[in-house]
């Protein structure tokens, strides 16, 4: 088996009375990509955050396990966890608009957290900026690097970030919904490239999305969440052709795909995701399932359709 | 059912091309513009669902404003049911108005956040002259309310209070309230989840059914585009490099940008 990267056991978020996150166990192994797949407020960011130690404030993690890179995270020092955090982990934002300074050219803004962490000079590390930028696809670095943020397309500004996050050669890039904002034809393109520098690299990825076809077409895990809780979790192939959970079930089938039938109506989801009482007991798709009875409402347990493959719900 | 040949477009557009002025020199003269869309021609059916799909400023929501009469477009004529829009007199404007309504992408910032959903849905009734009658504006509210789906209990709460399924719906009621002909869908489930996305998309195909409303329907995703239209308008960097019926332009597609689209679109 291979290294885990990350290892958490039972990971729980509440703001105040509030559970956000409820339950969620997971690995990641060295060299894969991960998809975390689900709907908006299921809980996937906190989820990832929590492991970067990002979260906002206000916000109270529980777990019995975080142990990232194989320490334990939340009782290591802080002056390590930074350092971990800033070295091996990389994060490449959802919005490019706010995560870059726009009154601050990128040349001055980039190699902040290179020149933190490395004893070099500016000139050093604008040049590894420089690679990296070519790297990672931007022609004409010079003019890149004078510009402001605003000066640049989507696209680009994307490309800044996962060359920023790729400053210090991390061991785990996460990837949080790092291509809603921009065009399907550069979504390929980003998508390619971050195959690309897990296939080169072998740098870990996690992909957080809620778009399952992209997910399906790039990653080889993928885990699939619901209001805070992981519904199903399995390799990309056992996923797609034998999804157990009816919520995975329904999300594979309410997309519309370029061979339906135009009279079929698409099938729907009844009712929306759920914002309060999320540490119920028993499964908490039930309220929208098709399938939901009498005993939906026990406790939730895994059950294994494979060593890899397991899902949630109580009936199947 | 008539034949193609003699049925006047509910909405139809000839040659347009808008341009913005983006640079003046100092005393206020043009010093360079930018052509949003060139050249643009379409017609929408009665009952009928127009897609179009092009990425972000291929110019496809400009050509929404121009057809709803939102921006005035620099050349070229839009006509109603065969009338200029240019040239209407105040009468049939007023139709025209009231028969072309709009969907927009962000639910909530197209709506007052101090009005409740009463006032939202009621509100265009009002404008157009339709009915002042309280009791009676209630009445049609209720009623299209039910049609789309919402429960009563929602009617007094104000926009912030409604989750973002909840708000497209009512911005579907109140361009649904006035009866009208057509609706300019200028991305309307880009913001919802896929699982609402499937509610809000049947109920658009519902409604079209029962009241026989055309769609003008502009996405950039593929899928849903293909699922929705009967025939689809493909536009980049403001041309219509395709026009076609919805099943013939994605299975078989003749441009090299509509197909780099398909490819890159991960539906399958």
């Amino acid at each position: 088996m291979r290294k885990k990267l990350i290892d958490i056991e039972n990971l729980t978020i509440k703001a105040e009375e509030k559970t956000l996150v409820n339950g969620v166990t997971f690995h990641v192994c060295e060299g894969e990509m991960l998809g975390i797949v689900g709907e908006s407020g299921s809980g996937k960011t906190l989820t990832v955050k929590g492991v970067v130690n990002l979260l906002p404030e206000g916000l109270d993690i529980k777990a019995d396990k975080v142990e990232v890179f194989g320490k334990d995270f939340y009782h290591m020092p802080y002056r390590e966890r930074r350092e971990l955090v800033g070295r091996k982990l990389g994060l490449v934002p959802q919005n490019t608009v706010f995560y870059l300074h726009p009154m601050i050219k990128i040349k001055n803004q980039m190699a902040d957290g290179y020149l933190h962490y490395n004893k070099v000079t500016k000139e050093e590390a604008l040049a590894r900026c420089e690679d990296i930028m070519s790297q990672v696809g931007l022609r004409d670095t010079k003019r890149v690097l004078n510009s402001y943020p605003w000066q640049l397309s989507g696209g680009m500004r994307q490309r800044v970030n996962i060359a920023m996050a790729m400053l210090n050669n991390p061991g785990l890039l996460i990837a949080d919904e790092p291509t809603t904002a921009l065009d399907s034809t550069i979504q390929k393109q980003v998508m390619d490239l971050f195959q690309n520098i897990n296939k080169k690299m072998n740098t870990t990825m996690i992909i957080i999305s809620h778009d399952l076809g992209l997910v399906k077409y790039y990653c080889d895990r993928i885990i699939v969440m619901y209001a805070g809780r992981i519904v199903e979790m399995g390799n990309k192939n056992e996923l797609f052709e034998n999804p157990c959970h009816p919520y995975t079930k329904a999300l594979i089938s309410v997309i519309p795909s370029l061979n339906i039938k135009k009279e079929e109506r698409l099938s729907e989801i009844p009712g929306y995701v759920p914002e309060d009482g999320r540490d119920m007991e028993g499964c908490i798709f039930r309220d929208r399932c098709e399938f939901a009875s009498e005993e939906c409402q026990n406790p939730e347990k895994k059950n294994f359709v494979s060593e890899t493959h397991y899902h949630t719900c109580c009936k199947f | 059912m008539s034949s193609a040949y003699d049925m006047i477009p509910v909405l139809s557009c000839e040659n347009i091309d808008k341009e913005y002025v983006t640079e003046r020199t100092w005393n206020g003269k043009t010093k360079t513009i930018f052509k949003a869309v060139e050249n643009i021609s379409l017609y929408i059916n009665e009952g009928e669902t127009l897609g179009i799909v092009g990425e972000s400023g291929s110019g496809k929501s400009t050509i929404g404003d121009i057809l709803g009469n939102l921006k005035s477009q620099t050349r070229g004529k839009v006509f109603y049911r065969g009338q200029d829009v240019a040239e209407m007199d105040e009468e049939s404007f007023r139709k025209y108005r009231k028969n072309v309504q709009f969907i927009f992408q962000d639910p909530k910032g197209s709506m007052n956040p101090y009005y409740s959903v009463l006032e939202i849905i009621g509100e265009p009734l009002k404008m157009l002259g339709i009915t002042d009658d309280e009791e009676v504006i209630e009445r049609k509210v209720l009623g299209i309310m039910d049609k789309v789906g919402l429960s009563k209990s929602v009617l007094n709460k104000r926009p912030d209070s409604l989750s973002g399924g909840q708000c497209q719906r009512v911005a579907i009621a109140r361009a649904l309230v006035v009866r009208p002909e057509i609706i300019i869908c200028d991305e309307p489930v880009s913001a919802l989840d896929v699982s609402v996305q499937a509610q809000i998309l049947n109920l658009l195909k519902d409604l079209q059914e029962e009241m026989d409303i055309a769609y003008l329907f502009i996405s950039h995703d593929i899928g849903v585009v293909n699922y929705i239209s009967n025939r689809i308008v493909v536009m980049n960097k403001g041309h219509i490099v395709e026009m076609g019926r919805a099943n013939v332009v994605f299975a078989n597609p003749k441009d090299e940008y509509t197909r780099k689209l398909v490819e890159c679109s991960f539906v399958n």
